[in-house]
């Protein structure tokens, strides 16, 4: 059989927590996006890890053509991340590039303007954290792959619904906290031909990407959101002047560039002077 | 080009064969097979040409720089295809686009008569037609900006009166066409399947712009009757 080639994923750290938070540097001595990568590093994709503070804040042009799937983890400085940058990666999910958005990555640019909605939720820091079950809805599902009926994550930061986002395409998994709240927190969107999937444990001062359930879960979807084909289309307009049906009615003038209309509109008004 | 090496080696073995020598009448016969193909080229690169420019390109960009885009690459594939040309005639062009433009109604005739044969074969002429509609929309003079386009024909003030006297009607502009002396073969101007099509291609060119027309053929000319099981391999990633 044929040997795939290995996914070429990128994983997008903020990295500022692990700069400014002595608990998180505690936590996370080689940063959250470090630990991501070498934990999912035996699963033998092609990885990259890119963060905020990274010329083009992490996403070059070369970058961002040829990442096939990318996670990220946000969470203080969404802002910072320009607009541009954002279009740029918008297109490139809309063209095929997975993405896995992590934890507080809710509230990142790009998700958000993906959703189209606030991607409010209701939170809450307990000190010490405080217990999250993850109870996999879908056990047949791919991203579900080799995980249990439900996780036990001891410390977590509680994020509860409402969660203000779209009606996600699957649910595949959903959180109880120990205060009561749930959390629709493992959600897979298409948006053009990128698969998405926001996933939502993962605090910073939690080690819960030690967890090997949780790197699991994280594989599978890469596995998953990997678009490997590139059959499909993104028409903004379709405009289909001719009906398939004959004799149906049909369109029989075309609007000329705006540009040209007005230069003939003129070249007739000086005609008619003369 | 490995069409022509493949000529060229059956020529001289038949000739030889023949004749004892590499020159007989056949030699004429396979001289005009490769005058055909090489004209067919001509045409091929005047209409992608036109297809690249109008979508945007730069006329200074190498033909082969521009079919990097997926749907003109795939325009290129389906023209191949219909004129039976080599997979890689194409993309060998290092010109410029912009001097791959001038005398398209003459080179655009080899591309024209294939399309009367496939015809009468009854075999598909969508490329063919979406090319012969490409320099249409060429001859119009003016790209999707607006801008004004040059256009160096022998026919270039009669397309261009064409189209400034019968632009308010998309049939009334397509039998003007049609009629111009010299421009389409009579026989095909009178083939309905012919006007049919091109008439379609022209409008979904009008009606959309030449980047979003180039993915609509893709889209609609397609051939998905192939089988591909490459992307259905078990690829299971658990840790080694």
């Amino acid at each position: 059989m044929n040997k795939v080639a290995p996914i070429k994923v990128t994983v997008w750290n903020e990295c500022r927590h692990e700069k400014e938070d002595a608990d998180v540097q505690e936590v996370y001595p080689e940063t959250i996006g470090g630990c991501i990568v070498n934990h999912l590093k035996p699963y033998g994709f092609d990885l990259t890890l890119s963060t905020l503070d990274d010329p083009q804040q992490g996403w070059p042009d070369a970058l961002i053509e040829s990442t096939e799937v990318a996670i990220w983890w946000g969470h203080r400085y969404h802002d910072e991340l320009s607009d541009a940058l954002i279009d740029k990666l918008q297109a490139r999910v809309l063209a095929g590039m997975g993405l896995i958005v992590l934890h507080s990555g809710h509230h990142a640019k790009l998700f958000k303007r993906l959703m189209g909605t606030s991607c409010n939720l209701s939170w809450r820091e307990a000190e010490g954290g405080e217990r999250e079950r993850v109870w996999c809805l879908k056990p047949s599902h791919p991203i579900a792959y080799n995980i249990p009926p439900y996780l036990e994550l001891p410390q977590s930061e509680m994020y509860g619904e409402p969660f203000d986002i779209p009606e996600p395409d699957e649910l595949i998994f959903n959180s109880w906290y120990q205060g009561g709240e749930v959390l629709r927190s493992g959600c897979t969107f298409q948006r053009g031909r990128g698969r998405i999937f926001f996933f939502a444990p993962g605090h910073e001062t939690f080690p819960i990407y030690r967890n090997e359930h949780i790197i699991q879960i994280l594989a599978n979807a890469i596995a998953r959101a990997h678009q490997p084909h590139q059959s499909g289309w993104n028409l903004g307009n379709w405009g289909r002047p001719i009906p398939l049906e004959a004799g149906a009615p049909k369109q029989t003038y075309y609007k000329k560039p705006r540009k040209l209309m007005l230069a003939e509109k003129v070249e007739k008004a000086e005609k008619a002077k003369k | 080009m490995v069409i022509g090496l493949r000529i060229t080696i059956f020529k001289e073995t038949f000739c030889k064969r023949i004749n004892g020598c590499g020159q007989s009448d056949s030699h004429n016969v396979f001289k005009q097979e490769s005058e055909v193909e090489t004209a067919q080229q001509s045409a091929a690169s005047l209409v992608l040409s036109c297809a690249a420019l109008l979508s945007g390109q730069h006329h200074s960009t190498a033909l082969q720089t521009a079919l990097i885009y997926p749907a003109l690459a795939d325009f290129a594939r389906g023209l191949n295809k219909e004129l039976a040309l080599s997979a890689a005639a194409l993309e060998q062009g290092t010109q410029p686009l912009g001097t791959l433009l001038s005398q398209g109604s003459a080179r655009l005739q080899p591309l024209l008569s294939t399309i009367a044969a496939r015809l009468e074969q009854q075999q598909s002429v969508e490329y063919l037609c979406f090319a012969s509609a490409c320099w249409l929309r060429y001859s119009m003079g003016f790209d999707g900006k607006g801008d004004t386009l040059v256009v160096e024909d022998a026919l270039a003030q009669q397309l261009m009166q064409n189209r400034l006297d019968r632009w308010d009607h998309i049939d009334e502009l397509m039998a003007g066409y049609l009629a111009i002396n010299g421009l389409f073969p009579q026989a095909l101007a009178v083939e309905p399947a012919f006007a049919d099509r091109l008439s379609y291609w022209l409008c979904v060119i009008l009606a959309n712009g030449m980047g979003t027309a180039l993915q609509i053929l893709s889209i609609e000319c397609r051939d998905y009757s192939a089988r591909d099981f490459s992307t259905f391999a078990s690829d299971k990633r658990t840790p080694a």
